[in-house]
């Protein structure tokens, strides 16, 4: 069995304020999934990601990378944060320069990378994501979808194994938000590790493989979409609801109509079980 | 600040090499003020009103705008430089006597008043050429070509982005407020701007410390390393450029003081 890419252990963190963020959460993401965190408003799920790559450091528990427990002087963390990207939720808040260019290129000149070669994956990642246009364009007056681009893009740019976006669909609009996470399945094609944190349970029971449901700082759930969003208590308690898709097959298998062993995980799934429901013509 | 900002982005010049510019206006300033000429003075603010409203496309409308608070200034600022006293009343038009003094303009006060005027204005105008072609993120970049330290282009930089997210930040709490009926009566006035104040330098030393995070999370090392746009440097630009800052000094040396 592959060893974990990143592990968390009994992580505790409490605010100066005394809030508990996290109170003893424990995940461990493997190599080349798709995670989600999922929960409510305050749950701890930003505080979590902030330990991931180093910015914050726990006040009980380890973060273990690649086997290896973080080690949190200057030069370990800088070669930390090459490998764990983190796309922030507010794009204003990452959004340093009033240039897409300079803002793209800043991480990777952070690495030592040189300028020309910097200049060619800059360039290279502008294509992929379809916003080399923007590049002479001041960042504040991109709409919140390109300002999320540009976000996305400064992170890709620096290659990380582990890519993880803060809310990535707050904000954006529904189509917006498909093609983001589109590309965020792309990637995950590629081979990147991805881990999101939402709040909308149907993006993380239809994207996800696994789920870990926290609330008030505490794992409450983990497991696959199917498994976490059976527990309805834990669900109720975080104040999510099931998403439609399974709630639907819920209620089908109640009234007898039970169309397949498994729960759909996409709305092609669902018609399809509803075909094979339809009594045969003729 | 966004119409300036905004003419720069769109601007025909924005391709052109920002040292260039820089350049041109720094020599416009010098001629303007070594050269101490009237007639200097009067070329450059039409030559440069001109050029951004012939070549550079700016509207007139906006650079008349724009014109007007440094004029309403500068007319009043030289108006009391035009006006001097003198024990006797030749020379002083039309000449109240105040306090055992002559008062009103006199020939030579008229001359400095107009001298200052012409200067002021010229050298704003040389400003703007600089402001409506060039962006700021290019002015920073010219800047750092011309020796400026790398920590005060940084800071440069952070704080015109921050002037933007700053006033938008102050614009939504002021629409917040008055969404629930700030700002009723004086000492609402008072009240609902203090709040405002307050809690703009709190949300935004809040935006500070995720805006670092957020550095950080990309390996900030102290300071901004970035990629610039290339440009080019046109020898037909160095020329033309060359050849306004000659003509002017021509202009000075033939027409002398008018």
């Amino acid at each position: 069995m592959k060893p974990d890419l990143l592990r968390a252990e009994n992580l505790a963190y409490i605010y100066h304020d005394g809030t508990r963020a996290l109170d003893g959460v424990s995940i461990a993401l493997g190599q080349n999934v798709k995670a989600a965190i999922l929960g409510p408003n305050g749950a701890g799920k930003s505080t979590l990601f902030l330990h991931f790559n180093g910015l914050l450091r726990p006040h009980r528990g380890t973060v273990y990378y690649k086997g290896q427990a973080l080690q949190y002087h200057k030069k370990a963390l800088q070669v930390l944060r090459r490998e764990v990207g983190i796309v922030f939720q507010n794009p204003d808040n990452q959004l340093f320069s009033a240039s897409v260019l300079q803002d793209i290129s800043f991480g990777l000149l952070n690495q030592g990378c040189k300028p020309a070669e910097a200049r060619r994956r800059v360039e290279e990642i502008g294509f992929k994501l379809g916003i080399e246009h923007l590049f002479s364009k001041p960042t504040h007056f991109l709409s919140v979808g390109q300002k999320k681009m540009v976000a996305l893009a400064g992170v890709l740019v620096m290659e990380p194994e582990l890519i993880i976006c803060d809310e990535p669909t707050a904000g954006l609009d529904p189509g917006n938000a498909e093609c983001f996470m589109q590309l965020l399945d792309g990637l995950h094609q590629q081979g990147k590790t991805m881990l999101i944190s939402t709040h909308d349970v149907d993006l993380a029971y239809q994207w996800a493989d696994e789920v870990w449901l926290l609330n008030q700082g505490k794992v409450m759930a983990q497991g696959s979409p199917v498994e976490v969003f059976s527990r309805a208590e834990a669900l109720q308690a975080a104040r999510l609801k099931t998403p439609w898709l399974l709630e639907i097959w819920q209620e089908m298998a109640r009234l007898g109509l039970s169309p397949t062993e498994l729960p759909p995980r996409n709305k092609t799934q669902l018609r399809q079980s509803m075909l094979n429901l339809k009594p045969e013509a003729g | 600040m966004n119409s300036i900002d905004q003419t720069a982005y769109n601007s025909p010049w924005y391709s052109l090499h920002p040292a260039v510019k820089l350049g041109l206006t720094i020599a416009l300033l010098a001629a303007v003020l070594v050269l101490d000429s009237r007639i200097v003075s009067a070329v450059v603010i039409v030559a440069v009103f001109a050029l951004l409203v012939g070549i550079a496309r700016v509207s007139w409308r906006l650079y008349m705008g724009l014109m007007t608070v440094p004029l309403l200034f500068l007319l009043v600022g030289c108006a009391a430089v035009a006006i001097s006293s003198s024990p006797s009343a030749s020379g002083i038009w039309p000449g109240v006597y105040i306090g055992g003094m002559w008062w009103g303009v006199s020939f030579q006060s008229l001359q400095e008043a107009l001298n200052l005027f012409c200067r002021s204005l010229a050298c704003v105008s040389a400003m703007y050429l600089l402001a409506l072609t060039t962006p700021v993120v290019q002015l920073v970049y010219a800047l750092r070509l011309f020796r400026l330290p790398g920590i005060v282009a940084d800071l440069m930089g952070l704080i015109y982005l921050h002037i933007g997210i700053f006033l938008k930040t102050a614009r939504d709490i002021y629409i917040a407020q008055q969404a629930r009926c700030g700002y009723q009566g004086f000492a609402g006035h008072l009240h609902s701007l203090t709040a405002l104040l307050g809690n703009l330098f709190i949300k935004n030393l809040a935006r500070s410390n995720a805006c670092y995070d957020a550095l950080l999370a990309r390996g900030f090392k102290g300071s901004l390393q970035v990629l610039d746009e290339q440009y080019t440097v046109k020898p037909l630009h160095l020329a033309l450029s060359s050849l306004f800052i000659a003509g002017l000094v021509l202009i000075s040396s033939f027409g002398g003081r008018i």
